[in-house]
């Protein structure tokens, strides 16, 4: 067993699912290496600091307050409206609503665009305009008096 | 005459509390009690709190006791139930922005004490018992940092005496997962826990 092997079985030999054979090859390794040796101090060194930890025992009478808790009525049920589906349901018809509201309004602005740029353009234009207004009218009376 | 062993028990246990029997609930209680809270202790890490999801644990094993199938271990079964607990506290706290009930205890709004006993730690020796305490804390924390399901594993198998099969089937994932997830843990660890070894 060479030094990766040998720490790839830390946990195995921690879990104590090291068979017979391979945990005296585990071994034999360890004992004539010491960065594996190291390696392992480390290892089962934090494993068993936390096996040390202390967690709190159950309070006196948490098994009767459990039994009372039995005869509680249970919690409501959240409203229907908030189930995953309805979320869903309700997500998309806000999304669908501002998206279509998002459109109508671009629509809009683009319809006000374009009154707002036939305005510019018939006012940039007005001198020309009249002047054909102009010539059409001497033309008119060219006509009437040949 | 077949023995009846402890896995036994709990099961007949489970088929008794089926069928409504509230004698039988109570001693499922208080055989799995203590793994219980612990477990939700070093998840959760409020004594008091742990105790209130230790309950709603036991009351939703007494409500969903029909759908116990006999087939399955009942811890295993049990700390499913465990496990989706403190999932869902975690998705509670984590939508409602909620602090943790220790730290309201600590300011005085939680008037009631949780009257929880830890064991015996204390020492003659005042040094002594501050490098305990000191060393409980660095364990609890390191305990904390570790991701959700790196900390149920790491639990389950220090603490409970689970097998990598059995922390699968409460984590809803493979042996291989699960021993990668302990490896992890492990490495965090030692990280971590330098210097206490």
């Amino acid at each position: 067993m060479n030094c990766q092997q040998t720490q790839a079985n830390f946990d195995a030999r921690l879990d104590h699912r090291l068979d017979a054979a391979r945990r005296a090859e585990w071994e034999a390794h360890l004992n004539a290496c010491p960065d594996c040796a190291a390696a392992w101090r480390a290892y089962q060194g934090a494993w068993n600091a936390l096996g040390r930890h202390v967690a709190p025992e159950p309070s006196a009478g948490f098994v009767d307050r459990t039994l009372r808790r039995l005869e509680l009525p249970q919690a409501d049920p959240a409203p229907t409206w908030l189930s995953p589906l309805w979320r869903w349901v309700l997500g998309s018809a806000l999304l669908a609503a501002l998206t279509a509201g998002g459109w109508w309004s671009w629509h809009i602005h683009n319809e006000r665009k374009t009154e707002a740029q036939i305005e510019i353009y018939v006012m940039a234009h007005q001198d020309r305009l009249e002047d054909f207004d102009v010539v059409a009218a001497l033309h008119l009376l060219n006509e009437d008096n040949p | 005459m077949r023995r009846v062993t402890p896995v036994d028990a709990d099961a007949q246990l489970m088929l008794r509390v089926r069928r409504g029997d509230r004698q039988a609930f109570r001693e499922l209680v208080e055989r799995h009690q203590r793994g219980v809270i612990q477990t939700i202790y070093r998840a959760i890490g409020d004594a008091w709190e742990a105790e209130d999801l230790a309950q709603r644990v036991f009351v939703q094993v007494w409500r969903s006791a029909a759908r116990y199938q006999p087939t399955a271990k009942f811890t295993t079964w049990l700390f499913t139930i465990v496990h989706n607990t403190i999932l869902n506290e975690r998705r509670r706290r984590a939508r409602r922005g909620a602090e943790s009930l220790e730290a309201l205890a600590r300011s005085g709004e939680q008037t009631e004490s949780p009257s929880v006993q830890f064991a015996d730690t204390t020492s003659a020796d005042p040094a002594r018992a501050a490098a305990e305490r000191e060393l409980q804390m660095r364990i609890s924390a390191a305990i904390r940092q570790l991701p959700e399901n790196q900390r149920m594993a790491i639990v389950l198998c220090r603490f409970e005496g689970f097998s990598y099969e059995e922390i699968a089937r409460v984590l809803h994932c493979s042996v291989p997962a699960v021993k990668s997830l302990l490896h992890r843990a492990r490495e965090s660890l030692k990280q971590q826990l330098r210097g206490c070894y």
